[in-house]
């Protein structure tokens, strides 16, 4: 696999508009924020991070005794303006990598204590997620923040698991899958577009990463639980519906690349995914972990294709677990598939070694 | 000049373009051509390798994974035999692979790794079958010293830690089931342990290539203090001493901190180093300002800690971030 390396934003202007390098005033003046953040190595933010957050539960602790928050409103009322300071840090501070760390560990204190006051007001789950849904996407809107965007995604998909479990509606989840899974297809298959819009810029990265993390994380949860109220059935509807997203990122790339569909290596690799998926129909999420492999390729995201590719074992492992199949029969679909693979391998390399014989000759 | 020159050679990001673009720096013609070069897309070539390499890493793993299922699935009518059989015989075909290969191939390594992994998997089949009523660490150490042979000989760094993993999770299970006793000392012989992996890191990394993961030193030094610092915790929460041991774990604690800012500031210099110590150093100082100069009952003193914290971590951070601008001055990273 070849990951090319990114370009430094030297690079970038040094090609495209090398004049730009000699104002040198109004390049610090405009990237102070990003030349700062550079100062600063993974662990170093990680320190402050970490500070940052013991800092805003050591606030919350104080809150709580101070018995600012004895009902539900009160608790409802701090949450909110816990989240309003948090917005004037982030707003105002936006230099400051401590203030926005302290911001953001506010914001999720905030949060925190306005579902827990709704709940405790309302004692209805459906009212507390839909109130969890209204708040986190507000907050993907109006909070400049790329790391809460990416929790904000996962809070949103786990206040929808909530709903479904209790309603006791867990299949609803395939509806859930096949929504992540189109909007990590949007996300990165677009990412061009997205990079040209004013708005799109800031949010198509943690709106990805937040929902390729939060496709893995629920169907992980739902294929590891084993309650009988609450078993999921029909887990081929999650499969095909994926299956048919890689089924269509694969006839884009290979429209890109101009090989044609109806013969040759193009129908080869389709009719393999298509007996693939039939294949693995049962376990959806090797195939989710399959789409991220391959958009994190494309669009050259080692995070992306790593997580992909850490999941496919645990998916496995998790798969081995579950009940709705036997032992035998997993192990058939596995070694089936297996096969198909090494297979298809073994004939694009025969293929290979032909074309490159006839250059040579050529 | 030369220093808007180094920082300019941080990774691109659509975001930046689109601020020169607004601070009118760049045209619309240039901002186009700036993102289009953040695209590199793969070529038809790379697509081959990358589909090549999938194919063949999936369908082993598929495969394998199905092999495995299908033994699970008859595990419980196997004969003795043919469980103790099979490990082995997964330990003997993936050594034959890692000889046949040669161990300077990553394949081979990972084979290793594997065959390692496996004779853990043997003695504890062992175990069950035969019931022999050993404590835990026998396994734990018997595992150790099995596959230290290989070890030596891989020169493969995820082998190595696997060792020395093993190593103090014996030791650990050692004392707890067998020798039973202050849990301080116990602390010390771990520390000295992951210590002696650190000095032979040290001393043995410039000269070995396979050893160069930068990763290891605090991998290693947090392994080595970690385990002193709980024992530190201990004594600032309790305010007493259990025993003898534990003052020398504290003493150790504060020598060894003391050591490590001065030599990764001065002789080596690792930033990540001096940051893991510092914070192991304000969790310290932290814990015993709660226990032992605040009461809990003001509720106001909830917030002086908060405030603390914040204190001491921008203390930190903007020590660390004046010594790295130093050091990149200097030319030393």
């Amino acid at each position: 696999m070849i990951f090319n390396r990114k370009p430094s934003l030297a690079e970038v202007l040094t090609h495209t508009a090398p004049e730009v390098l000699n104002q040198q005033d109004g390049l610090q003046q405009v990237l102070e924020h990003e030349l700062q953040q550079a100062l600063n190595p993974w662990y170093l933010r990680l320190l402050i991070g970490i500070s940052a957050w013991v800092a805003a539960l050591l606030f919350l602790i104080f809150f709580i005794v101070l018995n600012i928050i004895d009902e539900g409103f009160q608790a409802i009322f701090a949450g909110l303006c816990l989240l309003g300071i948090s917005l004037v840090i982030q707003y105002k501070s936006e230099q400051h990598l401590f203030w926005q760390q302290l911001a953001l560990a506010l914001c999720l204190a905030g949060q925190v204590l306005s579902i827990a006051g709704v709940y405790t007001t309302t004692d209805s789950m459906t009212l507390s997620a839909f109130a969890t849904l209204g708040l986190s996407l507000s907050l993907i809107l109006f909070y400049p923040d790329s790391l809460q965007r990416l929790l904000a995604v996962q809070i949103c998909s786990f206040s929808l698991l909530a709903l479904f479990l209790d309603h006791e509606l867990p299949n609803l989840i395939h509806a859930q899958v096949a929504l992540l899974g189109a909007g990590i297809l949007w996300c990165w298959y677009f990412e061009p577009q997205h990079q040209r819009s004013p708005r799109g810029v800031f949010l198509y990265r943690p709106l990805g990463y937040g929902m390729s993390s939060a496709l893995l994380w629920v169907l992980l949860f739902f294929m590891s639980l084993h309650n009988q109220r609450l078993d999921v059935e029909y887990w081929f509807i999650s499969s095909f519906s994926l299956g048919a997203m890689l089924l269509w990122l694969e006839i884009k790339l290979l429209q890109e690349h101009q090989i044609p569909l109806q013969q040759g290596p193009g129908l080869m690799i389709l009719l393999c995914s298509v007996l693939l998926i039939g294949l693995l129909h049962q376990t959806p999420g090797l195939l989710a972990a399959l789409l991220l492999i391959t958009l994190g390729f494309y669009r050259q995201h080692l995070l992306l294709l790593i997580n992909g590719l850490l999941f496919f074992p645990v998916f496995l492992s998790v798969w081995y677990y579950q009940l709705n199949w036997t032992l035998l029969d997993k192990s058939i679909s596995l070694m089936l598939s297996g096969l198909l693979l090494l297979l298809i391998y073994a004939v694009q390399r025969a293929w290979s070694s032909k074309q490159n014989r006839e250059q040579n000759h050529a | 000049m030369e220093k808007l020159k180094l920082s300019l050679h941080i990774p691109a990001y659509p975001e930046q373009l689109l601020r020169l673009r607004e601070a009118g720096m760049l045209s619309e013609a240039q901002w186009q051509a700036a993102l289009d070069t953040l695209h590199d897309a793969p070529e038809r070539s790379d697509w081959q390798n990358f589909i090549e390499t999938l194919l063949l890493s999936l369908g082993s793993l598929l495969l394998l994974a199905g092999i495995l299922f299908f033994f699970a699935y008859n595990w419980a009518e196997l004969d003795k035999f043919a469980k103790l059989g099979l490990l082995q015989a997964g330990i003997v075909l993936t050594c034959g692979f890692s000889l046949w290969r040669g161990l300077e191939q990553l394949s081979a390594q990972v084979s290793l790794l594997g065959a390692a992994v496996l004779t853990g998997v043997l003695l504890a089949v062992f175990g069950q079958i035969y019931q022999t009523g050993a404590d835990a660490y026998s396994l734990f150490v018997s595992w150790t010293l099995l596959i230290l042979p290989w070890t030596l000989l891989s020169r493969f760094v995820f082998l190595w830690l696997l060792n020395l993993a093993l190593a103090n999770l014996g030791l650990f299970l050692y004392w707890e089931q067998a020798i039973r006793s202050e849990e301080s000392l116990l602390a010390l012989l771990v520390c000295v342990l992951n210590l002696s992996f650190w000095l032979l890191w040290e001393i043995f990394h410039p000269s070995r290539p396979w050893l160069r993961q930068i990763w290891l030193r605090p991998l290693l030094l947090i392994a080595s203090l970690g385990t002193l610092a709980l024992p530190t915790w201990a004594w600032v929460t309790s305010n007493h001493f259990d025993d003898t041991w534990q003052i020398v774990a504290v003493c150790a604690y504060a020598l060894g901190s003391a050591f490590v800012l001065w030599y990764y500031q001065f002789q080596r210099h690792d930033l990540a180093v001096l940051a893991f110590t510092l914070a192991g150093l304000i969790a310290t100082f932290s814990l015993f300002l709660m226990d032992n100069l605040i009461s809990w009952d003001a509720e106001w003193n909830w917030l002086f800690m908060g405030l603390l914290v914040i204190a001491q971590a921008a203390l930190a951070t903007r020590w660390l971030q004046h010594k790295l601008s130093q050091w990149r001055k200097e030319g030393r990273v």
